[in-house]
Formats: structure tokens, C-alpha cells, sequence
């Protein structure tokens, strides 16, 4: 009988590490990239908690990682985030995790596709850099984004990760102020559509989705429809980021463990995908989603 | 070998799903059952809902784990609802823990809650992270007794009163329960703790002051419950620290009848209550023993 204690799958802090921030970047009024000094180990979907003393702790995925330093960016929808805002270099934050687990990119995908809705490509960001530096001499690889916001403001990720901005790359607005006045689902369909052959079959291995729930739903309705992988990254309120607390809790499954990414399989049973509201937004509202 | 009954419930197993840890959602129980749990405590019920305190409410350092939750829950309509449901879904007894602010209201929710049909009841009086909104009963003999002759009063259903380690003396406390009417008791709450940021000076938790629980606070509730069981005759579903086989042994040896396991699923993820199982059965044929009940109280043989 085993009577050492259980190991911790990963290596993570659970503790908060308090760093200082290294730099604040405001994009604009919504859009904040905030950098921390320090190393990290995360994988693209892995999310850490993020606590600003005297203010409140909340989950985010990191955005890029550079040399003894790395980032996250936030949309500004209620207090925690305002702060951000007032964030000055020097100051103060901790970390900790990195929590769940990880989109899963196989070896053998040759043509990946990824579907950001607004600040959802924040989950996408350390995805599309990964598989860019992976896949860089490899000719027959083929990724497409297809990033889409309400307007030109939310594109921000344009300015976070400049090289997203290729031939590749479809953008598309709510209200046509940048790209194609559409949903990125609608280019999603379109795109299906475009990499159908005669016999209906799909050369796309696999479609990476982060938006709002509602936006997703529909990116994977669509990847049944034409029978291409799906992956999705969730959100959900989060209390310990480990699995003890229970608040992330969608049907019989916790998204801090389980999740944050989910694929068709998994969805399929979790008929909770899909009604879920920010509870921020729903409070909040208008004030900062009209600006987006 | 490891099944057992405890007030004519039969429980596959002595491992109970400690309070406050996932028991939030009904659906989510379902998995708890394939997790191999014994038992489900759900989180505690108040008369209203609760948001409880803002995050950071949960760390873990090397020694110990930490929770300021503020005993966040939806309220007694929406948990009668849960666990309404939650008894559609699995078949392991189901625990409901309360706690009120004021004596009438624990009777108040005693009486609400038995309309969802739980196994048992458990009287949360010894939260230590909400001090500054609610009486601890759980610190004195009068107090605890007088919560526990009231949900007593108004139940038919088996009660167990949660006591706190944060006493001088717990055996008066265990004594006054047990004298009032108690089924049973749980033992031990968290200990009252604290952590500081050194770089901002600040405290971690939103509420300063959490509760301590894990492996570094399993040898204290191992004696609160050997003084426990010393002092009386009702049954304790011992509660601290345990996450092997071997700490399930000990506190059994200790005089518990169930044990409560929370933070282990924390270093092993829910499998563990499977793992633990596992382990109990073999030190049991390792050792001679064929049923659980020959190891309750062995300690004081």
C-alpha cells in the first residue's frame, strides 16, 4: 500500500507569486495588455488566476511570452478590469497556476482553423503562435484565422501579435468599420463551404473556437454540419481554478479541470453549452459593449 | 468489507464528501458517485442566498491548504430544489449542511431543508470565516447545545453537528450535542489561519483570515477526535487531513464511524475517494480485518 502522498499532476504555483508589472499597454478605451516580469510555463488553453491586491482574482490566459517576461489581455467589463486601467509599471500583481488543460493539436492535423470572437482571441493567442513557430518550415501546413468583432476597435490583436495580419487571416466587423461587415461564423460557413471537394468530404482537420458562448455554439453547429473537428475554450466564474470549489461547474463537468477546451465529443454532453451569459456583461452592459 | 450503516443509512463506504468542497451543482453528483465517494455533504445551506467573500478565496502552499469562501450558497429554496435533484441522480446518501446566524433560524432551516429528503443533516457551527457576520456557536457548550435541541425539534432525520477545533476544550462542546439530542457529530471545521504577501505586505485572502485544512491539520483532528470519541457514545464522521488509505486507518482507530475527505481531492482530483478505498481494503487484508467496524475506536482498546 501507497502510503506517500498523492503527486500533483503538473507543476504549478498555488499560491500566489506576486511580480512586478514590466509594462501597461492601453490599445484603447475597452482593450488592455498588461506585461509581467517573470517566466512562465503554460500551454496554448491553459489559463493562471490573476490577483490584484485589495481588488479581486480572476482567471486569464496568457497572450505572449517573451524572455523573463509575459502578458495577459483583459476587455474592460467591470471593476477588476477597470483597475488594470490604472495599473503603472512597478506596481504589484500575483499569478498563479497555470490551470487546465490544453487545446490538443495533433501531429497529423495539415490544415487548422481558428474563430476568434473579440477579446475571445485572447485564448487563441499563445494557439496561433505556437503552431506558427511549430509549423514554420512545413509548406503543406495551412492555418486560417478568421477573427471578428463588433468593430475596427476590438481587432486589437492586430497590434498584440502583428504577424496574424497575412494573407491567411480574414477579419471581419459587426458594423463593416474593418474587413467584411460580417459574423465570423458567417465567414466560418463560407469557409466550409469554400474547402468542400465534389464529394462533400472537408480537408480542414480541426477548427479552434473562442467567443462569446452564443458565437460558439453556432461554430460548432456548423462543424457537425459539414463534420470537422471542433475544440472550444470556455469561461465560467471561477472561484480556485484547481477543482475544489465547484463554481465553474457546467452540467457533470468543472471547466478549470475538465476544461477550459472541450471538443465535439465532450460538448455533445453538456446541454448547458450555449446559455451562458457574463454575468458582468448582463450587469454591466450597455456602458462598454455599445463601445466595442 | 468497507460498507457499513450508520442510522439505518447504508453507506458503500466510509468516505464522505466533505462540506464546502464541490457539492454545488446536482448534476455535478453524478460524478461524484463515479468518483467512488461513500457519501455527499453539500455545501452549507443558508435562509438566503450568499455571494460569500470576493476572490482570492482558495491557495495551497506546501504545508496547507487555505479557504476564505464566506460560505457562498443559493439559498435554502434553490438548494431544496438541488438536492431534490440531486436525489434523482445518485443513490449515495446525501448530507445537507446548514447554518443560520441565529439559533431560530437553524431551526427555521432544519425544518425547510427536511422537505428535500437529505440522509442526514449536518449543523454547521463552526465556520471560521465569517466571524464578523455570524455567531460561532460551535465555541461554547450552551450555544451549540441550544442549536442542536432546536434542529433536533424540528427533524425527524438523523443530526450531526459540525464542531470547530478552534476551542480551548472540545469535549464539553461534544458533550453538550450529545446531551441535546445530536445523532452524531463531525469533527473537526478548519483551523483559523492566515497568510501574508510579503512583497505587498498583504493579507492573501480577500477576508484576511481563512481556514487551514489538508495533511498538515490531520494530526489535530486525529486527537479532537479520539477526545471526541472518549467522551461520547454517539458516532463521529471524522474529518482532517485524510488523503491515503492509511490516514482513513488511523482515524477509524481514532473512533470515527465515516470520514470526511475534502482537500484530498485537491492533491489527487475526485479519483482519489477510489484510491483511498483501495488502499483501506488492502491494509484491512494485510492486517486480518474483514469488516470496518473492527477498526472503529481500535485506538482505545
Amino acid at each position: 500500500m501507497n502510503d506517500g502522498h498523492i503527486k500533483k499532476k503538473l507543476p504549478r504555483q498555488d499560491i500566489p507569486l506576486t511580480t512586478k508589472v514590466v509594462e501597461v499597454i492601453k490599445h484603447n478605451e475597452c482593450f488592455v495588455t498588461v506585461w509581467l516580469e517573470g517566466d512562465i510555463k503554460i500551454k496554448p488553453g491553459q489559463f493562471i488566476m490573476v490577483w490584484f491586491p485589495n481588488v479581486e482574482e480572476k482567471p486569464f490566459t496568457v497572450t505572449c511570452i517573451k524572455e523573463n517576461k509575459f502578458s495577459f489581455t483583459a476587455l474592460k467589463r467591470g471593476p477588476f478590469t477597470e483597475a488594470l486601467f490604472e495599473l503603472k509599471v512597478g506596481d504589484l500583481l500575483g499569478w498563479r497556476g497555470p490551470y487546465g488543460n490544453t487545446f490538443n493539436l495533433d501531429k497529423n492535423f495539415k490544415n487548422v482553423c481558428l474563430v476568434a470572437g473579440g477579446i475571445g482571441m485572447a485564448a487563441l493567442s499563445l494557439l496561433y503562435q505556437n503552431i506558427k513557430n511549430r509549423t514554420i518550415n512545413q509548406v503543406n501546413f495551412k492555418m486560417n484565422l478568421l477573427y471578428g468583432a463588433k468593430n475596427c476597435n476590438g481587432l486589437i490583436f492586430k497590434d498584440i501579435i502583428p504577424e496574424i495580419c497575412n494573407n491567411n487571416t480574414c477579419f471581419c466587423t459587426d458594423d463593416g468599420s474593418e474587413g467584411d461587415k460580417l459574423f465570423s461564423t458567417e465567414l466560418l460557413e463560407k469557409y466550409l463551404n469554400e474547402n468542400q471537394n465534389e464529394e462533400g468530404d472537408n480537408n480542414i482537420d480541426v477548427v479552434y473556437t473562442c467567443g462569446p458562448e452564443i458565437m460558439m455554439k453556432k461554430v460548432v453547429e456548423l462543424c457537425e454540419q459539414y463534420n470537422v473537428g471542433c475544440e472550444v475554450s470556455l469561461e465560467r466564474y471561477m472561484g480556485c481554478g484547481f477543482g475544489i470549489c465547484g463554481g465553474c461547474s457546467i452540467n457533470h463537468k468543472l471547466v478549470c479541470m475538465d476544461g477550459p477546451v472541450f471538443n465535439l465529443e465532450e460538448l455533445k454532453n453538456l446541454p448547458d453549452f450555449g446559455n451562458h451569459i457574463c454575468k458582468c456583461k448582463e450587469e454591466k452592459n450597455e456602458s462598454f459593449t455599445k463601445k466595442l | 468489507m468497507i460498507d457499513s450503516n450508520l442510522f439505518n443509512i447504508k453507506f458503500k463506504n466510509p468516505l464522505v464528501l466533505a462540506s464546502g468542497i464541490l457539492g454545488v451543482s446536482a448534476e455535478y453528483f453524478k460524478t461524484l458517485e463515479k468518483s467512488g465517494v461513500g457519501g455527499i455533504t453539500t455545501k452549507s445551506i443558508s435562509l438566503k442566498p450568499r455571494k460569500g467573500h470576493k476572490n482570492p478565496i482558495m491557495f495551497c502552499d506546501d504545508h496547507g491548504f487555505m479557504n476564505a469562501v464566506g460560505l457562498s450558497n443559493a439559498g435554502i429554496d434553490k438548494s431544496i430544489e438541488m438536492i431534490k435533484k440531486a436525489k434523482q441522480f445518485v443513490k449515495t446518501p446525501i448530507i445537507a449542511s446548514i447554518f443560520g446566524g441565529t439559533v431560530d433560524e437553524f431551526g427555521e432551516l432544519s425544518k425547510l431543508v427536511t422537505e428535500a429528503k437529505p440522509d442526514i443533516i449536518e449543523a454547521n457551527i463552526s465556520c471560521p470565516n465569517v466571524k464578523k457576520e455570524f455567531k460561532l456557536f460551535g465555541a461554547s457548550a450552551e450555544a451549540a447545545a441550544a442549536v442542536t435541541k432546536i434542529v433536533k425539534d424540528n427533524t425527524n432525520i438523523p443530526v450531526v453537528i459540525k464542531l470547530t477545533p478552534n476551542v480551548t476544550d472540545i469535549k464539553p462542546i461534544a458533550k453538550a450535542v450529545e446531551e441535546a439530542g445530536a445523532d452524531g457529530i463531525t469533527a473537526i471545521n478548519t483551523l483559523s489561519g492566515m497568510r501574508i504577501d510579503v512583497n505587498t505586505k498583504m493579507p492573501i485572502l480577500t477576508n484576511k483570515f481563512g481556514g487551514v485544512s489538508g495533511k498538515g491539520i490531520f494530526p489535530v483532528a486525529v486527537k479532537n477526535v479520539y477526545e471526541i470519541y472518549k467522551t461520547v457514545k454517539i458516532p463521529i464522521i471524522g474529518t482532517g487531513g485524510i488523503t491515503t488509505g492509511k490516514d482513513a486507518i488511523e482515524m477509524l482507530m481514532a473512533g470515527a464511524s465515516l470520514l470526511g475527505v475534502g482537500t484530498a481531492a485537491y492533491y489527487g482530483g475526485i479519483k482519489v475517494f477510489t484510491k483511498v478505498n483501495l488502499e483501506i481494503e488492502d491494509w484491512m487484508k494485510n492486517n486480518g480485518y474483514s469488516n470496518i467496524k473492527d477498526l472503529m475506536g481500535a485506538a482505545h482498546e
